[in-house]
Parts: structure tokens; C-alpha cells; sequence
């Protein structure tokens, strides 16, 4: 791979600029960002969109709550792990110092595994003297897809005591993203937090929507979720949701960091019992049907 | 006997952190532990003043010195976290492979393999962990550096020394207001603890995510109690989660009503039994007595 200077970072692909993939995320949880996502692919379908779907929340899958589909496809997702042929180990210990998740170490007369640890980087095997590592595999979780006309939704699960969301979350991504240019739209919903999963299931995104609610909490968890997608020089834009009509620190916040608010929502308990019954804001009313498809208008707009 | 009670939901926003601090509130002195380390809440509520402060180191992660990257690829095609991108650089030199921190989870692997030796592993900034004091009691608390891993190691730190401080000064209970989801960090969480209580709400996503971490609970063989908080945002969904929870044999120890108080409270940044009576507030003291937590101050 010897370039000359006509190499790009691939960022445009071949034919201009790319598909709008949009992640929706927060860094508090129950800020309405499923409810955000789900609502603003409606929009965007009713405004005649193709238009995709993808839940990212692997450890709290709710998407799906909100969009009546039927039977999805499934595909189990698995995470390499190393199998030790005890024929051909030589008790070495090379595998178990490399490992930097502790998830080898040599006790007596074998090379004992711990599934919880493994990160399935494969450098023990790569690494094996011997070559007495296979990998092996576990699964870690499973992805759901489901197919309609014009609209795809995709959603990753991570089985219950499995840790590896980050490995899930890309798996996911790999294969939306292969569908992704026969789409208008892609909406990614993210988990909440600023850690590992988060950051995984906004990474590949070329616009970020954060969902923040007025109080001390969301204003904190804005500010940490700005701060940790900070490095990834995305455009980011905030939803605020449960206005109260008082928002003055959240805007105070996104004024210093040059963070513009694209849309608030009202504090509204006939939507927040709608949304126990499935239905995701969208369904508040016209006037709420009016906001997202202004939101849909101004998120079509490239940044 | 020191009882560890550690509260979770699995879906965020459900009230955690108001039903911790609450607790902490109504039951008078406890030792506090708040194990969302990336969206720490709880000292928020709590009017907690810092004591301590220290630094928790986070994970190694690679690094390539540009002057020595001979762009083979190698690493890039090693790579199982997708870490290692091609970036332009100057043109003299063509293309040299780079990095992502953000993506990096610090395997090594890429360093053992590069023949051009060009790879190192930087130490990074994990967080910092706390030590605050609150009107109710030592609060244990951190700052995850945020976009940083959350391996669960900063987790076992904060409760280890929680531990360590409830049981050097003789105090009986320990409450942990958990982190959201299902992971590494919840697990973490769990692991020993003596107690846990889901708090859900009546939707369709609290009532499945509480299923999931109570999946979690049972796999640790944890014993388990359920809040339902705005109880009566929905009665279908409030009747729905009460038969899940028979069937489960999960038992429902309180049932919060959707009360203004409680954003008011985190407003104020107090808990809410600090307000005037609220309805809220008395269900929680119902739920306080009901769990045992109360029962030396039960006035």
C-alpha cells in the first residue's frame, strides 16, 4: 500500500457524500431517546423516506416496543474465545502474560479459559508459540432484523451476564451499514451513558442528537456526554425533552460549547402515558406531528 | 452485620438515584455508594461535599509513533476492534496507519506484531474516585473519564472502600445506586452485594428491562425486591407488571406514585423526603418499613 496523494481516509466512498446516518443518545438514561428515535423515523417515513432503524442499546432493547413489527429474523452474534488443545500446550504461561484482561492463566497442568474476561482480541492464539490456540467462540447475544417496505429495523440484544457490548454493537452496525445506501435515513439508538457501549454505538455516525431533560441530571450527563464524543469532531445538536419552560442552564451549556438545541419538547403526561402504551411522542398530537416533521426537515439539511 | 442493598432498573430514568437518596434520607445514617461512574447522579441530591479525591487509572491503549510506522497494515489487519485506520499524512511519506483511542481496547496485540517496533502502549486517565460527606451519611462516588471503559474495575473500587469505611465505623447498611443496563458495570455491581431492589415504571421498556436484570439477579442467586415508581402513569401497565411479578415470584415492595415532588427534589437538589409530605415521599417511608430498611428509626 504504497499511495500516492490521491489516497483519501475513504470517509466519501465513491459517490459523494454518504447516506445520513444519524446516533441518538444521551448521557443520562430515560431522557426519551428511544421515543426521540422512534418518532423521528416515523416522521421521516410519512414524509416518504426510506428509512432505517437500528437499536443500539444492547443492553436494554426497547425500540421495538414502539413499532408493532412482526416476527423478526435472528442471527446469533459470537465473540471469539480461545480453545486450548492441552496435546499440543506446552504450559508455557505465553498466552496468560499477554493477556491484559486476565482471562488466561496457567494453573498446574493446563491453561485454564474465563469466558467473562476475554475481550476476543485473538492475541493468544496469534501470539501461541505452538499454535496450540484455536478460536474458538461464545455468544454473546443476538441480532433481530426486520424488513418492510421502504423501512428496516435492526436491533442487537445482548444475551443476560454476557459483557461484551461493544463487540455486539459493532457486529450490529457492520450489517446495517451494508444496507444502509438503499436508505434515505439511518437512525441509530444508542445506550445511555459515556462509556464503552455508548461510544460504540455512536462511532460511524456522521451527525449526533443528544437527548437531555431539564434538571441537574441531564444538564450534568449532557455535559459529560458532550465531553466524551468530543474527539470523534461529529456535529452535535440537543433535544430537550420535559421542558418545563425553564431551561436556562441547558442552554447556557450548549451556547459555551457552541452546541445549538434543535427541538424542545414539553413535560407532558398524557404523552408520557402514551408512551406506556407503546405509542412514541410522535403520536401526542398534531402538534407534535408538526415538530418532527420540522425536526425530520431540519436533520435532513447536511451539517 | 453490614447488608449491602444495591438498587437498579435496567432501563435508565425510572428513579434510581431518587429512590437511593430517599432511602438514604429516611433510614438517617448509611454509607452511600454510587456505581454509575459515567453519569453520576447521586451527589447531586445528596448536598455532598467533597473529601477526597484521587485519580483511577484507566487501561493502557496503542499508540503509533508516526516516524517509525512503515504502513505494512499489519496491525490494522490484526485488529479485532476496528481500531487501526489509514490516515493521511504528509506527503513525503504517504499514508501511515493511526489509532483510535476511542475505539482501542488496549489488547497489545498490534505492538507484539509490528516489525517496525512503532507501537506503543500509553498509560490513559481512567476517572477519578471520591469521598464526600452528605447529611446522611459518607458518599462513595467517581467520574469515569468520559468516552472512557467502563470495565467494572472502577465499580469494584468504590465499593470495596465503601465497604471498608461502613465497616470500620460500625455502620450497618450500605446503599449502592446502580448504573442502567445489563453489563459489565451492573454485574460489577452485583457481585456480593446482599440485596437488590429493581426499580421499574409501567412501560412496555421498564417492564423488560427489569426482567432483564432480574434474569441477572437470579443468575447470582441475589435475593430480589421490586419498586414500581410512577405507579399510576398507567393502570393496564401497572396491572401487567404486577402479574409478571407474581409469576416471577418477585416480590413487590412499593408502589410510587408520578409526583411533581420528584423533579422538584432534584431540582433543589435534595431527596425527597427533605420536601414537605408529598404522596410520594409517604409511599417510599411505606416501602422503607416494608423492606426492613427502617426499622430502628421507624417513627
Amino acid at each position: 500500500m504504497n499511495s500516492t496523494n490521491d489516497t483519501t481516509s475513504g470517509e466519501t466512498g465513491g459517490f459523494g457524500r454518504p447516506a445520513p446516518w444519524i446516533a441518538v443518545a444521551s448521557g443520562k438514561g430515560g431522557t426519551g431517546k428511544t421515543s426521540v428515535a422512534v418518532s423521528l423515523a416515523r416522521a421521516a417515513l410519512r414524509a416518504g423516506r426510506r428509512v432505517q432503524l437500528v437499536d443500539a442499546d444492547v443492553e436494554g432493547p426497547n425500540a421495538h416496543h414502539f413499532l408493532g413489527l412482526g416476527e423478526p429474523e435472528t442471527f446469533p452474534v459470537e465473540a471469539m474465545l480461545p480453545r486450548i488443545d492441552p496435546a499440543r500446550c506446552t504450559l508455557c504461561g505465553e498466552c496468560a502474560s499477554f493477556c491484559n484482561y486476565q482471562a488466561l492463566a496457567v494453573l498446574g497442568d493446563r491453561v485454564m479459559v474465563f469466558p467473562d474476561m476475554c475481550h476476543g482480541c485473538e492475541g493468544c492464539r496469534v501470539l501461541c508459540p505452538v499454535q496450540a490456540i484455536e478460536n474458538g467462540s461464545q455468544e454473546i447475544g443476538r441480532i433481530m432484523h426486520w424488513r418492510g417496505d421502504g423501512f428496516e429495523a435492526w436491533q442487537g440484544r445482548l444475551h443476560v451476564g454476557q459483557v461484551l457490548s461493544p463487540t455486539l454493537i459493532r457486529e450490529l452496525h457492520r450489517r446495517a451499514r451494508e444496507s444502509a445506501p438503499g436508505y434515505d435515513l439511518t437512525i441509530v439508538d444508542s445506550p445511555p451513558g459515556t462509556s464503552c457501549p455508548m461510544m460504540a454505538a455512536v462511532r460511524g455516525a456522521n451527525r449526533l442528537v443528544l437527548v437531555t431533560e431539564p434538571t441537574p441530571f441531564g444538564l450534568h450527563d449532557l455535559e459529560l456526554a458532550m465531553a466524551a464524543v468530543r474527539r470523534m469532531k461529529l456535529p452535535v445538536e440537543v433535544i430537550v425533552n420535559r421542558s418545563i419552560g425553564d431551561d436556562a442552564a441547558i442552554d447556557d451549556l450548549c451556547r459555551a460549547r457552541a452546541v445549538p438545541v434543535i427541538a424542545r419538547f414539553p413535560e407532558d403526561r398524557a404523552v408520557a402515558a402514551a408512551y406506556a402504551e407503546g405509542r412514541p411522542m410522535i403520536e401526542g398530537g398534531a402538534e407534535w406531528a408538526k415538530q418532527y416533521d420540522d425536526l425530520r426537515r431540519h436533520l435532513e439539511v447536511q451539517c | 452485620m453490614l447488608t449491602e442493598w444495591v438498587i437498579i432498573s435496567g432501563k435508565g430514568g425510572t428513579g434510581k438515584t431518587s429512590v437511593t437518596a430517599a432511602l438514604a434520607a429516611w433510614c438517617g445514617t448509611s454509607v452511600l455508594t454510587d456505581t454509575d461512574v459515567d453519569g453520576a447522579n447521586l451527589e447531586l441530591v445528596l448536598q455532598a461535599r467533597q473529601a477526597t479525591e484521587q485519580r483511577f487509572e484507566g487501561r493502557r491503549k496503542a499508540v503509533i509513533k508516526p516516524s517509525l510506522c512503515r504502513a505494512c497494515g499489519k496491525c490494522a489487519d490484526e485488529c479485532r476492534f476496528d481500531a487501526v485506520h489509514p490516515a493521511a499524512m504528509r506527503p513525503d511519506r504517504g499514508v501511515i496507519m493511526t489509532i483510535d483511542a476511542d475505539a482501542c481496547e488496549g489488547c497489545g496485540l498490534c505492538k507484539r506484531i509490528c516489525p517496525a517496533d512503532a507501537i506503543v502502549m500509553k498509560k490513559t486517565v481512567g476517572g477519578t474516585w471520591r469521598e464526600s460527606d452528605t447529611p446522611w451519611g459518607r458518599l462513595f462516588h467517581a467520574r469515569l473519564e468520559p468516552g472512557g471503559e467502563n470495565s467494572g474495575k472502577l465499580v469494584a473500587l468504590l465499593r470495596k472502600k465503601a465497604r471498608e469505611y461502613a465497616e470500620a465505623h460500625g455502620i450497618p447498611l450500605l446503599l449502592t445506586d446502580g448504573p442502567p443496563g445489563s453489563g459489565c458495570p451492573v454485574i460489577a455491581t452485583l457481585t456480593g452485594a446482599h440485596k437488590v431492589l429493581i426499580v421499574t415504571e409501567p412501560t412496555p421498556s421498564g417492564r423488560s428491562d427489569a426482567e432483564r436484570v432480574l434474569d441477572l439477579c437470579r443468575h447470582f442467586r441475589r435475593p430480589v425486591w421490586l419498586a414500581v415508581n410512577k405507579y399510576d402513569l398507567h393502570t393496564g401497565m401497572a396491572q401487567q407488571i404486577e402479574e409478571w411479578a407474581r409469576a416471577r415470584d418477585l416480590p413487590i415492595v412499593g408502589r410510587l406514585p408520578y409526583d411533581p415532588a420528584v423533579p422538584t427534589a432534584i431540582r433543589r437538589g435534595v431527596p425527597v423526603p427533605s420536601l414537605p409530605p408529598s404522596p410520594w415521599s409517604q409511599a417510599l417511608a411505606r416501602m422503607a418499613m416494608e423492606t426492613g430498611l427502617s426499622s430502628k428509626n421507624s417513627k
